[in-house]
C-alpha cells in the first residue's frame, strides 16, 4: 500500500517506496479531538507557566540558572544536629536548605526558625537521622547556621566558609522537651 | 493555512507501525522502574507539616501528605504498575495506575520548598502513554490477543494495522520535549536577557556549583570558568540550543543535530555542575529510531535472516 506519507526523497527525484504491507486504520474523530486537547494542554500549560513565571506543577517555566549571578559570594543555610558529646551532624537536604532559607528571609525569622526547628524535634524526637524510633535521645541541640563564602576560581575554600553565623538554636530540656519553648 | 494544517496533521497522524511505540513504552517504564528503586517515598510522610507548601496539582486538588506506611504501600503498588506497563500486561489499566500513583509520588517531593525540574516530564509522558494504544505491540496483551483469536483460514496478522494511533504519542513526547527546552531558554531571556551570555554570570554559576550541596564529579567547570570567551560561547550555545529545540520537529536532519546536542549539554551540566537531568533520558528515548537501529544492528548481531527475531517473538511484527 502506498500513500503520500510513504514518499521518500532520494537526491532530486521523488521515489515512492512502500514501507509496509500492513493495512491502515484511521483514527476516530473522538480520538483525534482527544489528542488535540492533550497537545493543547501541554503547550498551553507550558506557555502559561513561562509567561506568568510561576510553577504550576507539572508545568514549569524551568527557571534553572535563569538569574544573573554577578557577586562572587555564596550563602547557604545549614541545619545541624548537636550530639550528646558535642559533635555537629549536618542534616542536609536541598529542600530543607531551601525551606530554612525562605524562613530566614521572613521578618520574624528568629522566632520562625526556632518554631521550624521545634517542629523537627516534635516529629523526629532528639534522635539522629536513621536512629530507630524509641531509641535513646542522642541529640542535645539543633542549630541553624548561615554560612558565607567568597567564591575563588579554584574553589579551594569550599570546605571552610569565611563566615558562619548562628541564626537559631533549640536545646533539649531536662524532661526531653525543648528549653524555652 | 491549509497546507500548515495538513503538515501538522501528517506530523501527528501519519500511519505508523505499532512496534516503535511498543518499544518506547517498554523502555520508558522499565527505565523508570529501575530508576525508582529502592524505596524513597515514605520519608516524605515523616517530614513536619510546617514544611508542606503545596504547588500546582497538589494545591488545586488539595492533596494531603499521606502517612509513611501509606506512601510505602503506594510505592510498592506503583512498582507493580510500572512492571505491568513495561511488559504490556493489562496495559491500559497499568499505564493509568502508573500515571495516577506516579503523579502523586513523583510530585510529592516538590511540595516542600524546592521544586525539581525533571519529574514533570516523566509524569506528562505517563499521561501521553496512558491515553495511547501503546500496548498493541511488544506486549503480553498483544501475545494473548493473538492466541485467543479464533482459528480462521487466513493466517493471523503479525502486527496491528498501521495507524496514526501509533505515531501521535511519540510525536507528542517530541512536542513536550521541545516545549520544555524552549521554556527554559525563554525564561532565561525574560528574566535575565542577553546578559546571561555576555556577563560573567555563567562562569560564576560554574564556580558556585562547587560550594553547593551536590559537588560536581569533575573540576572541568572550574577550568572552563577561567576562560571567559569559552564561557560566553557555551552560554550562548546552550541558550540558542534551548530556544531552537522546536526546530527538531521540522525534520530528520535538524533532529539529528539538535537532540544529541541537547543530550550532550545535559551531560555537560552533570559533569561541570553535579546536576543530572536523568528523567530527561526518558524523553530522549522517544527520539531514537529503534526500528532502524534494530534493522541496522540485526544482521550483525543476530545473523542474516534473523533481524528482530527477539522482537518478533514478542510480537513486534517487523516486516
Amino acid at each position: 500500500m502506498r500513500s503520500r506519507f510513504m514518499s521518500r526523497r532520494r537526491g532530486r527525484r521523488l521515489v515512492r517506496t512502500p514501507r509496509s504491507t500492513l493495512p491502515i486504520r484511521r483514527l476516530s474523530r473522538g480520538r483525534w479531538f482527544l489528542v488535540c486537547a492533550l497537545v493543547a494542554l501541554i503547550l498551553g500549560g507550558q506557555a502559561i507557566a513561562v509567561v506568568r513565571s510561576e510553577e504550576y506543577w507539572p508545568f514549569s517555566p524551568y527557571p534553572m540558572y535563569a538569574e544573573l549571578q554577578l557577586e562572587r559570594q555564596w550563602t547557604s543555610i545549614r541545619l545541624v544536629a548537636v550530639t550528646n558529646d558535642g559533635r555537629e551532624l549536618s542534616l542536609d537536604a536541598a529542600w530543607l536548605r531551601k525551606s530554612m532559607a525562605r524562613i530566614a528571609r521572613r521578618q520574624d525569622a528568629p522566632f520562625a526558625l526556632r518554631q521550624a526547628l521545634a517542629s523537627y524535634v516534635k516529629k523526629y524526637g532528639w534522635r539522629r537521622p536513621g536512629d530507630a524510633r524509641g531509641s535513646a535521645n542522642r541529640l542535645k541541640a539543633l542549630r541553624c547556621y548561615e554560612q558565607r563564602w567568597t567564591i575563588r576560581p579554584d574553589a579551594a575554600n569550599a570546605a571552610a566558609p569565611d563566615e558562619t553565623k548562628l541564626l537559631a538554636e533549640i536545646r533539649r530540656g531536662e524532661n526531653g522537651g525543648i528549653d524555652g519553648l | 493555512m491549509m497546507r500548515l494544517l495538513v503538515a501538522v496533521s501528517r506530523f501527528f497522524f501519519a500511519p505508523a507501525d505499532a512496534t516503535e511505540l511498543g518499544l518506547c513504552r517498554l523502555l520508558f517504564f522499565a527505565g523508570l522502574l529501575a530508576s525508582r528503586l529502592p524505596a524513597r517515598a515514605q520519608d516524605w510522610g515523616r517530614v513536619p507539616e510546617r514544611f508542606y507548601r503545596p504547588v500546582g496539582l497538589f494545591d488545586w486538588l488539595n492533596l494531603p501528605v499521606l502517612r509513611a506506611d501509606a506512601l510505602r504501600a503506594m510505592e510498592v503498588a506503583w512498582w507493580f504498575a510500572l512492571l505491568f506497563a513495561a511488559a504490556g500486561f493489562f496495559t491500559r489499566a497499568s499505564t493509568v495506575a502508573a500515571l495516577l500513583l506516579g503523579a502523586y509520588l513523583l510530585g510529592l517531593p516538590n511540595n516542600f520548598g524546592k521544586v525539581g525540574h525533571g519529574d514533570q516530564l516523566t509524569v506528562l509522558i505517563m499521561l501521553i502513554l496512558a491515553l495511547s494504544r501503546c500496548g498493541d505491540a511488544v506486549s503480553i496483551d498483544a501475545l494473548l490477543a493473538r492466541r485467543s483469536t479464533p482459528a480462521s483460514p487466513a493466517p493471523p496478522a503479525r502486527s496491528p494495522a498501521r495507524s496514526g494511533e501509533y505515531r501521535w504519542p511519540v510525536r507528542t513526547v517530541w512536542v513536550l520535549m521541545a516545549a520544555i527546552f524552549c521554556s527554559a531558554g525563554t525564561t532565561k531571556l525574560l528574566r535575565v536577557g542577553p546578559a546571561w551570555v555576555t556577563s560573567d554570570s555563567f562562569a560564576i554559576t560554574l564556580q558556585q556549583a562547587h560550594y553547593g550541596l551536590n559537588r560536581p564529579p569533575t573540576n572541568f567547570g572550574l577550568r572552563v570558568a577561567q576562560v571567559p570567551w569559552l564561557c560566553h560561547v557555551i552560554a550562548g550555545g546552550s541558550l540558542l540550543l534551548e530556544l531552537a529545540f522546536p526546530l527538531a520537529l521540522l525534520g530528520r536532519r535538524p533532529r539529528a543535530i539538535i537532540v544529541p546536542a541537547a543530550l550532550a549539554m545535559q551531560l555537560g551540566i552533570g559533569l561541570m555542575m553535579g546536576i543530572w537531568f536523568t528523567p530527561f533520558l526518558f524523553g530522549h528515548l522517544f527520539f531514537v529510531p529503534w526500528k532502524h537501529i534494530g534493522s541496522a544492528a540485526g544482521p550483525r548481531c543476530l545473523g542474516p535472516g534473523r533481524r528482530f527475531s527477539v522482537l518478533r517473538q514478542a510480537h513486534a511484527g517487523s516486516h
